[in-house]
């Protein structure tokens, strides 16, 4: 029953996002979309994907949304109510799907083509071959570890997208806004900055007991539930991925509380930067010292004299690289984005 | 339940699709376009989740005792990523996007294009 | 199937959360101010997840996942109440305003003088 109420919910919660004209409520509601896709993803038994989508879909996906949505007008202004051409070209491919889908395969069956060709031999062979438990973890790590360094190099290549796409234009912004006829930038009425400042010193963390002790209490326990998830990963749900995600967000947390620029006492610029590529360095190295010991490029079991240890080792630092690089993109995404343009001054 | 079931997911996947499509091509406002990307690519990572679960089966970490029937691992680890360089994509176009605010002043497609048509 | 009294007190438990969840949204939505909402769905709220909780607790009988359970409890009990207190403390100082006997139901606009059309724009539409 649950699983047939949950698909439906998705679909209302996915229509509702695409049609509410207040972008707000359209990301609120996309929130709640990713928050019921996890519980999906879990009632299918993918508990690692559940993991990460209820920290990145709903956790920081939301939080870039409404970093942005600070910054731009808050309604949809599209004036026609019904875009026909849009209309007639989404219900053709809708209805080219459900023609393809009949011939799919029935879903749920034992003997479904997707599960046939090298997953019971993954399934079977796994522990013996790499000694993680988590079949999930090994393939990620070990039978697909190339496929998963290009990941964390895409992931890492996004942060450094967003680096070079805000903060280049953000000093050249400085320089130009002064001329009258140069590109149009977005200008505060001057009453609303001395409000903000009389805001940032009500925020200071000296004036609030509650959000001092609660946060200073809770922040080192999503840290340490970050690591336990990283080094977790071997034997239960869990890994560098969802476990990076949970590492950026304490950081999160501590600069939407105390301000950005208390969260950048913490953790610099400089060194998240630094981070984000030192994650992908440690994946690669680890590749690298495998060539060295006498493997191929990324097999871990020459990396000791055991190879079932090497293996596993050889795992756990490949999450820890992995897991330290998705932590600095994330925080280095945030940081980027909810960054006002006046904060350097 | 179990028929219904065989193909159920198949019509979710397809309703979100067509859901995303339209979201993208039909508002002009820049960020409900990243919404709707978003729930387009999540309808292909339901997609491949659909087909890895098996009537029966436990989530895949290996249990001691013989003979009990695993998920399929395979998709979940693809998806997996995918949603991380999912997130790393919106955090790019939503970039874009702020970039696009600070030059034109507004979000909405229709309006910029019209200012770039006035420019030439 | 057969009922022991575990079942029962776990239902019941399991039910009143329920309940206390249902009327939590009932209250943000029928609420007329910001404040008289974040009052239906801090306290209610709150209480109804633990409910559930506990509720998980007894069916799940003193195991480790029982411990985990009890821990997401308390991180709710601590984390619940601080995010209430922080909207409520981050509205007041915006100067949203409470809402009054006899007045209208009011929406405000949380992120004031953003929402200014930025200067340059009509310049730019006339070309």
């Amino acid at each position: 029953m649950i699983d047939i109420a949950i698909p439906l919910f998705l679909v209302a919660c996915g229509l509702g996002a695409i049609l509410v004209k207040d972008l707000m409520s359209a990301i609120m509601i996309f929130c709640v979309y990713s928050l019921a896709m996890a519980i999906e993803w879990a009632r299918l038994n993918a508990v690692d994907v559940a993991i990460t989508e209820a920290s990145v879909g709903a956790g920081i996906s939301t939080v870039l949304f409404i970093a942005v949505l600070s910054r731009v007008r808050k309604r949809d202004e599209t004036k026609r109510k019904i875009h026909l051409p849009a209309l007639v070209v989404s219900i053709g491919m809708a209805a080219i799907l459900l023609y393809g889908s009949m011939d799919l395969p029935n879903l749920r069956d034992p003997n479904i083509p997707p599960s046939a060709h090298v997953v019971p031999k993954y399934l079977a062979d796994s522990y013996e071959e790499t000694g993680v438990v988590n079949v999930v973890a090994a393939i990620l790590a070990s039978y697909r570890g190339y496929d998963t360094l290009g990941e964390t190099v895409v992931v890492a290549t996004a942060g450094l997208c967003v680096i070079l796409l805000l903060r280049q234009v953000r000093g050249a912004a400085r320089k130009r806004t002064g001329k009258k006829d140069g590109v149009a930038y977005m200008k505060k009425p001057s009453q609303f900055k001395s409000n903000q400042r009389e805001l940032e010193e009500m925020m200071h963390p000296d004036n609030d007991v509650i959000r001092r002790t609660v946060v200073k209490f809770l922040i080192p326990f999503i840290q340490l539930f970050g690591l336990y998830v990283i080094a977790h990963g071997e034997l239960g749900p869990g890994g560098g991925f969802q476990g990076g995600v949970i590492l950026g967000v304490s950081v999160i947390v501590y600069s939407l509380v105390f301000t950005l620029k208390e969260g950048e006492k913490r953790m610099s610029v400089k060194m998240s930067d630094l981070l984000v590529s030192k994650g992908a360095l440690i994946y690669g190295g680890i590749g690298v010292a495998c060539l060295f010991l006498g493997g191929n490029y990324l097999q871990y079991n020459v990396l000791f004299g055991d190879p079932k240890l090497g293996s596993h080792l050889g795992i756990l630092g490949i999450e820890i690289g992995v897991g330290i690089t998705v932590a600095a993109v994330m925080i280095t995404l945030f940081n980027e984005t909810i960054r006002r343009d006046d904060d350097n001054d | 339940m179990i028929e219904l079931l065989a193909k159920y997911n198949y019509w979710i996947v397809i309703i979100l699709m067509t859901l995303g499509l339209y979201g993208i091509m039909a508002s002009s406002n820049l960020v409900k376009k990243i919404i709707g990307l978003n729930i387009f690519q999540t309808a292909a990572l339901l997609f491949y989740v659909s087909m890895s679960k098996i009537e029966g089966g436990t989530a895949p970490v290996l249990l001691k005792q013989a003979n009990v029937l695993y998920d399929n691992p395979l998709p979940q680890v693809l998806m997996l990523t995918a949603i991380v360089v999912g997130v790393s994509i919106t955090a790019v176009a939503l970039g874009i996007v702020m970039l696009i605010y600070r030059h034109y002043g507004t979000i909405e497609e229709d309006l910029i294009l019209e200012m770039n048509k006035h420019n030439d | 199937m057969d009922i022991d009294i575990r079942t029962i007190i776990a239902g019941v438990f399991l039910a009143l959360g329920c309940f206390l969840m249902i009327v939590a949204s009932i209250g943000v939505i029928r609420f007329p101010d910001f404040f008289s909402r974040m009052h239906a769905a801090g306290k209610a709220d709150t209480m109804g997840q633990s409910c559930i909780l506990i509720g998980l607790i007894i069916m799940a009988g003193f195991s480790l996942v029982s411990l985990k359970l009890f821990i997401i409890m308390l991180m709710i009990y601590i984390i619940n109440p601080t995010a209430t207190h922080f909207l409520a403390r981050a509205a007041y100082m915006k100067g949203v305003k409470p809402w009054e006997r006899g007045g209208k139901a009011v929406e405000t606009d949380p992120f004031p003088g953003d929402s200014k059309e930025p200067a340059g724009v009509k310049a730019r539409a006339k070309g």
